[in-house]
């Protein structure tokens, strides 16, 4: 079993990096792998209760959701960088806040951390 | 871990991997990233913390810096593959 | 040992093909496996119709000697449907692939080495 931490931190709106990590992440489950994502810096964005990429014709964040609750995926999301950006996180996540001070022993819990 | 770092100290996520290293890790700088191998006090800090620093020598020079300028260990390619068969098990990429 | 490289942006106007391209030739030069994942906007360095200037080096032929030598050359699928590419223009010898591809190459490969951030 190989532990792999998905990291997305770049902007949510008109990127495709938020639908990608969730994406390559789902993708794992195929081998002996346990993944799990960490949403950071401009992605926590995507956790907004009304982010909607949908209205910018991008993909929706619903599809996200449904695989998250059927692979019991784990996502966690950087507490600072929340508040920062006054994000009100929406009813269909279930979010672990990791602290700044935390990051790093988090990390290290972890094979593979992959930054995307 | 291994912890490669590769985007320059002007784009925050880089210093926010470099911050993730622990006593033991091995910071592998390569790209933009060799320019933190020119901050002589991140460079000791990092030393200090029991953190080894690699810098890709081709990435380097071929910025216009001198071997001497460098405050991280200059290494090639080849190198680089030994780093990462000895302490590449776990990787921060 | 096998040692895979993912990257993910393009070609030409980042670096990381490049980087992905030397750790692959040194990792084979020292007798180990090597593969390289591109995704996103990557896979477009696996187009041979690309026509860099004079002096420019050719990214497309780079890896098409790698392949030569060994390497083996993943393209997501996904992502090279997406950016409207041909088939009849991939480097020969790179395969079109996908994520359950890129789960093995993390699950078996010993080093995985990522190159997207």
């Amino acid at each position: 079993m190989k532990k792999v931490l998905f990291v997305s931190y770049k902007p949510a709106m008109g990127t495709i990096w938020i639908n990608e990590t969730f994406r390559t992440t789902f993708g794992m489950y195929g081998e002996d792998i346990e993944p799990a994502i960490l949403l950071m810096d401009d992605s926590v964005i995507g956790l907004n209760k009304d982010y909607a990429p949908e209205k910018m014709g991008l993909l929706p964040i619903k599809t996200v959701h449904r695989y998250i609750k059927r692979y019991e995926t784990e996502v966690y999301a950087v507490k600072e960088d929340i508040e920062e950006r006054k994000v009100k996180i929406g009813d269909d996540w279930d979010i672990k806040l990791i602290s700044k001070e935390d990051l790093s022993d988090f990390v290290h819990e972890f094979d593979l951390v992959i930054f995307m | 871990m291994m912890i490669i770092v590769k985007y320059p100290p002007s784009h925050k996520i880089s210093l926010d991997k470099i911050k993730l290293a622990k006593d033991g890790d091995v910071i592998v700088l390569i790209q933009d990233g060799v320019l933190y191998a020119l901050d002589e006090k991140l460079m000791t800090d990092l030393k200090n913390k029991g953190v080894e620093v690699k810098a890709l020598k081709d990435d380097f020079t071929c910025r216009g810096y001198s071997e001497e300028e460098s405050f991280a260990d200059l290494i090639g390619y080849d190198e680089f593959i030994d780093i990462t068969v000895e302490k590449g098990e776990r990787v921060i990429g | 040992m096998k040692i895979t490289v993912q990257v993910m942006l393009h070609p030409y106007t980042n670096q990381d093909v490049d980087t992905a391209i030397n750790i692959a030739k040194a990792a084979i030069e020292k007798g180990h496996e090597a593969a390289i994942f591109l995704f996103c906007d990557s896979v477009l360095a696996i187009n041979t119709k690309v026509k860099p200037v004079k002096g420019d080096r050719n990214i497309p032929q780079m890896i098409e000697e790698l392949i030569k030598k060994g390497v083996e050359v993943h393209i997501c699928g996904i992502c090279f449907q997406y950016r409207g590419l041909s088939e009849e223009n991939i480097v020969p010898g790179a395969k079109l692939s996908g994520l359950p591809e890129l789960a093995s190459l993390i699950y078996e490969s010993d080093r995985f080495i990522n190159l997207m951030a």
